[in-house]
């Protein structure tokens, strides 16, 4: 039997997705409107779930080492990240931890997963089935406005914030996209849903978009 | 009759747009940009409102936001004030605190038996005889507060937002507006918020006779659009400002959470009335409410006026009221030698008498009581007392007061200023203000135009010196060049008539006066007592009068009398406001889903959603209940396990270190067993428990109760810094989900899901194995909480929900049903099986949950060891122990929690309880005295309405005592 992966936020998607990819073992939303609806939301209020993509984390005195031996840039930084092919990313959270997502049609995070297994000694596994999201566009920093307390105008790009977004425990990721402004968030699965809907649900108010994953590519 | 004036310049209306809008049920005309109070003048209707507890009629009064006398309801929102309150096309409102409506209002008899009413009446006249307090309370509701909420309206939610800047400037008046300009353009990020709809602030209405006034006005207002890092906010209220410079910001739509790296009030005052008999009557009024009603709105307030002053501000309104066609007949000066500034001789050119002086003694009334017809005005004599015998009434229908001011400093006290009375301009001013916190303008005492400016621009380059942006030296304070702009003392005692020190509470001087010689001689108990500046408004036009009067009650001065304490909100904020939206987060496992489409009933366990039971639509839940459980005993079932707490432990030290966390024996516990774990704080209580899988020699999974797994990881991880061991803590709670297959047929449905072995010999009770379940790698343990043969499965969250698809497409020939908590409740309860915080409290040891089992004495140490060992010393005063009730027991049973009686002696309380079970007979657990607790013995629970019920003590488990269903 082979597996499926679902993201938390399957459901809403489900129910508005007019187009589907693989992302591994899990299905991704890759549109839910038309390609240049999506490509203008994009650029002015959007929002994605990305959950599906492959992630894992894993921390130990050796965890950097095991990192270097694959080949993968170490981010420099606690809280610095570096990207992966396909816009891929590795963030360290602590001295000796980290977080690996895939990016799209990428192998390399499945692959470096399947190496660690349950761990090697001195790096331990961490399964990762966080809700994950993009929130993009010009105005994105409405909705966090409205969300959260961190002054997103003074936090650097590439670097992760820890923070509660709707009250809800996230880890933030600042980015840009030429001049469009992105945020990927990450939370506990548990709570992916209710962060969802929360976003959603500010994004329509201030006339964005949920959009496929492929419009963010 | 129409009083709106010829078109001014800067006038906030829009003749192009009349509106028309509804004010007690009756329509009146109006512009965009008018308020209501506005409006209603233009349109000469001058009772806006009844006052809280006379019922006297009122009218505007400061049109400064303070006006608790036009306060009105729509039906939907109440308490708006129609001083602040833009009219619209279809406003439809009506005049809170009425009965009968504003005009016939029926309380308004109420004044007729004010001197029964004194300040502190009902502290005295209603709490004895204790028995009628109920028919009073009644009575005093129905009349007591303002307006009324309608509870079939559904709130809307309003967003709140977090916003940020270098310099939050609270007024966009002069002062302000320099100090946001010369800060801005030092680069510094300025936030300037002001409550008007318009910026400007004085200049819009004190000044708006200047052209030159209007001319700084444009100059500032096209700088400030000119600098990128300026915004200006109006029609936003700084409702608070808290700690490190967390400014709340209220506009209609929301709230703002701003944090401000430094803040600048250039509020500017709030002009204070003066106390004089009737001085309440609508028609009375502040100059700076008629300059705002000239300049604003372009309403000619009265056609014929006096005017009390004790400041220059008054003659200037004077000139102004003159120029719009008022007449003024007279100007009337507290002080002995009048004003001695320019604008004496503006006034007397417009031939306007002055008496310098002389007083007002009181407003009189027209027949209807709710508009001046006159005043009575006196002499002062040597000691500034009027000389009412000397006082003669002249015709007016409007009284104008310019007699002092009082700073905006609620803000200032909450942003942790401090303020100092200043003889020599008869005002509060800043004495100590936090470093990151400046102030400009009149807030300073500074009252003229050009030293504003200076001011706040001043205030402005502080500001920035402060925050690094600006090294240069900073200009010279403005200081005070003329006489004061405030009387030391414009309150006057009136034989017979009211004079107004509060408003918003109706109290007048002599209810000072009498709540001082009550022993009310402190500015606190005073403000408690009388309930002064503790209505709408927050005292911002009685808080200073009030000092006054007890500084002079007291013979002290203002500074050794002091000011009350100033908390937030700075204006009433609606509760809409404060809720925003709702961030109260749930959580939902992977398979929440599937549950709904189950027809899952939900219950919050912690922050968690669970389904309770699954409705088919034709069973009641007790019955769908006692279903499910029966077929978990029959057949098969399915419960979603993903709330509980789930963790690795791994390391070197993992063993050692959980040996020293729970209290059972972990160091030899062997690869591939499961124990039951038992955690105890340092005081010996369990606070709780689980199962501790040891999947390798570094590597344990263990598990958490739903509830109590944050504390439990949060205490491990404390223990783990403590104790300094090579030990790595992995919280999978959310990441994970489980799920556990239970009945007597759960072998045969899950053997073909998994490539584990289940055969009893290969994977026995209490065993973990790891191994694919549906192709998905899973954690798998055999346990039995719900006392049948079960497979507890952990899988990643991820693949939840495709691993109970398979389950339940796997069970599918076994009659698989999921079932929910309150089953596994009922299930486990039979099993004798606690539940930690249901069946235990916050002192409860393992000795007396019957845990003792669980404790292993053997080892060196474990949190809570040694009280563990002193509580053993001491006689146990209670056990938990299995209760059951007849099987033919007929009437009602216990509620968990109703205590046990021996006699007339509580001897122990129920702390589970089921009254129907698959045993066919009611059971729970409870907590008994331990000389009790035999088996057998019968107990007297009491319920709710006194009756008592037999109960008999049994041994636990009640179901498959020998374990051999499980295994």
């Amino acid at each position: 039997m082979h597996p499926i992966r679902y993201s938390p936020v399957y459901a809403y998607l489900a129910a508005h997705a007019l187009e589907w990819g693989a992302a591994g073992d899990a299905e991704l939303a890759l549109r839910l409107d038309t390609a240049a609806n999506e490509a203008a939301a994009v650029s002015d209020l959007a929002l994605c779930d990305l959950s599906g993509l492959a992630r894992f984390g894993f921390r130990g005195a050796s965890a950097s080492e095991w990192l270097l031996s694959a080949g993968v840039p170490v981010p420099s930084e606690v809280f610095g990240t570096a990207s992966l092919p396909g816009h891929g990313i590795i963030a360290r959270l602590g001295t000796e931890e980290f977080l690996m997502e895939e990016g799209l049609n990428q192998n390399l995070v499945t692959d470096l997963s399947r190496q660690l297994g349950t761990g090697l000694p001195g790096v331990y596994r961490i399964d990762r089935h966080d809700g994950t999201f993009l929130l993009c566009g010009r105005r994105a920093t409405k909705v966090l406005a409205q969300t959260c307390g961190v002054n997103f105008q003074e936090t650097p790009l590439g670097r992760v914030v820890f923070t509660r977004v709707a009250a809800i425990n996230c880890m933030i990721l600042p980015q840009r996209a030429g001049e469009v402004p992105g945020y990927r968030l990450w939370t506990d699965p548990s709570f992916a849903v209710d962060l969802w809907q929360t976003l959603a649900e500010i994004v329509g108010e201030l006339q964005g978009r949920v959009v496929g994953a492929a419009s963010v590519g | 009759m129409n009083r709106r004036l010829s078109p001014r310049p800067g006038e906030w209306i829009d003749r192009s747009r009349p509106l028309e809008f509804h004010f007690e049920g009756q329509a009146y005309s109006g512009f965009q940009g008018d308020v209501l109070s506005s409006a209603l003048w233009a349109n000469d209707v001058r009772m806006t409102g009844r006052s809280f507890k006379y019922h006297r009629a009122r009218g505007p009064y400061s049109l400064a936001n303070c006006d608790v006398n036009a306060m009105v309801e729509d039906g939907e929102h109440t308490n708006m004030r129609g001083d602040v309150l833009p009219i619209t096309a279809g406003l439809d409102v009506r005049a809170v605190n009425t009965v009968g409506g504003l005009a016939a209002d029926r309380l308004r008899i109420t004044e007729r038996f004010s001197r029964l009413m004194p300040v502190g009446f009902y502290y005295k006249a209603f709490h004895t005889p204790r028995r009628l307090f109920p028919v009073y309370e009644k009575q005093m509701r129905k009349v007591a507060g303002l307006g009324r909420i309608n509870p079939t309206i559904v709130a809307r939610p309003t967003p709140k937002e977090y916003a940020f800047c270098d310099l939050c400037v609270i007024g966009a008046g002069p002062a302000g507006l320099s100090g946001a300009i010369a800060a801005a353009e030092l680069g510094l990020q300025v936030l300037v918020v002001e409550e008007l709809p318009r910026p400007g602030g004085s200049l819009t209405w004190q000044w708006a006779g200047d052209s030159a006034a209007r001319g700084h006005l444009e100059r500032l207002l096209m700088r400030a659009s000119s600098i990128p890092n300026l915004e200006i906010r109006c029609a936003t209220q700084v409702a608070g400002c808290y700690a490190d410079h967390w400014i709340a910001l209220v506009d209609e739509c929301r709230l703002t959470k701003l944090r401000a790296g430094a803040l600048l009030v250039a509020a500017g005052c709030y002009e204070q009335p003066a106390v004089f008999g009737n001085n309440d009557l609508p028609g009375v009024m502040l100059a700076s409410a008629a300059q705002r009603l000239m300049h604003l709105y372009a309403v000619k307030p009265f056609d014929r006026c006096v005017v009390l002053a004790a400041n220059s501000e008054g003659y200037r309104v004077a000139s102004d009221l003159h120029t719009a066609g008022v007449e003024v007949t007279m100007v009337v000066d507290l002080r002995p030698a009048g004003e001695t500034s320019s604008w004496r001789h503006t006034v007397e050119q417009a031939k306007i008498r002055i008496l310098p002086k002389h007083m007002i003694y009181e407003a009189l009334p027209d027949k209807s009581g709710t508009r001046v017809r006159g005043a009575v005005v006196c002499p002062l004599n040597d000691s500034g007392q009027p000389r009412s015998d000397a006082g003669w009434s002249i015709d007016c229908d409007g009284v104008v007061m310019s007699v002092g001011w009082a700073p905006t400093a609620d803000l200032l006290y909450q942003a942790g200023g401090r303020f100092r009375y200043d003889d020599r301009l008869e005002q509060l001013i800043p004495g100590m203000l936090p470093a990151t916190v400046f102030a400009a303008g009149r807030a300073n005492g500074v009252f003229e135009l050009d030293d504003q400016l200076l001011d706040g621009r001043r205030a402005g380059l502080a500001a920035a010196a402060r925050l690094g942006r600006y090294q240069g030296a900073l200009p010279e304070m403005s200081m005070h060049r003329d006489a004061p702009h405030s009387h030391p003392y414009p309150i006057f005692e009136h034989a017979r008539k009211k004079n107004f020190v509060e408003l918003d509470e109706d109290l007048h001087l002599t209810d000072f006066i009498n709540a001082h010689q009550e022993g009310y001689d402190n500015i606190e108990l005073l403000k408690r007592y009388t309930t002064v500046g503790m209505g709408p408004s927050q005292g911002k036009l009685s808080n200073l009068n009030a000092v006054r009067i007890l500084a002079r009650l007291n013979g002290r001065t203002i500074d050794e009398t002091g000011t009350s304490t100033s908390r937030p909100f700075h204006h009433p904020v609606s509760f809409g406001h404060l809720a925003g939206r709702r961030f109260h987060p749930t959580r939902r496992t992977p398979i929440h889903d599937w549950h709904a489409k189950a027809g899952a009933k939900f219950v919050h366990v912690g922050a968690w959603l669970r389904p309770e039971f699954y409705s088919n639509g034709v069973l009641s839940r007790e019955q769908s209940i006692l279903d499910e459980a029966q077929h978990v005993r029959g057949n098969l079932g399915l419960i979603d396990l993903g709330t509980l707490g789930k963790f690795e432990v791994r390391g070197p030290d993992a063993a050692r270190f959980l040996d020293r966390i729970y209290t059972g024996n972990f160091a030899d516990h062997k690869i591939g067993r499961i124990r039951y774990a038992v955690a105890c704080d340092e005081s010996g209580v369990l606070y709780d428990e689980g199962v501790v899988a040891r999947l390798a020699e570094d590597r344990f999974y263990v598990t958490a109760t739903t509830a109590g797994s944050a504390v439990f990881y949060r205490e491990m991880q404390r223990w783990a810094m403590v104790w300094r061991m090579n030990v790595t803590l992995i919280n999978l709670t959310g990441q994970f989900t489980a799920m556990n297959l239970a009945g007597p047929r759960s072998w045969e449905a899950f053997a073909a899901l998994t490539d584990v072995k289940l055969s009893h010999n290969a994977f026995p009770f209490l065993a973990a194995r790891e191994g694919k379940v549906a192709g998905v790698q899973a954690v798998l343990m055999r346990v039995g909480f719900v006392g049948e043969l079960g497979y507890e499965i952990h899988v990643p969250a991820g693949y939840g929900q495709h691993v109970w698809s398979a389950l339940m497409e796997a069970g599918k020939a076994h009659r698989i049903r999921p079932f929910g908590t309150e089953a596994q409740r009922l299930l486990r309860l039979e099993k004798g099986h606690l539940i930690v915080g249901q069946d235990t409290d916050a002192l409860t040891t393992p000795s007396e949950a019957d845990l003792d089992w669980a404790v292993s004495d053997g080892k060196p140490f474990f949190v809570g060891q040694r009280s563990l060992a002193i509580c053993r010393k001491q006689r146990l005063t209670r056990r938990l122990v299995g209760i059951r009730f007849a099987q033919d027991h007929r009437g009602p049973l216990p509620q968990e929690c109703h205590l046990i009686f021996e006699q007339n002696e509580v001897v122990g309380r129920v702390t589970s309880i089921t009254h129907r079970s698959t045993l066919g007979y009611a059971l729970g657990m409870a907590f008994l005295r331990p000389d009790l607790a035999q088996p057998g013995r019968l107990v007297q629970i009491k319920l709710d309405d006194g009756k008592r019920v037999t109960a008999e003590v049994a041994a636990l488990p009640f179901y498959d005592p020998g374990n051999h269903r499980q295994k």
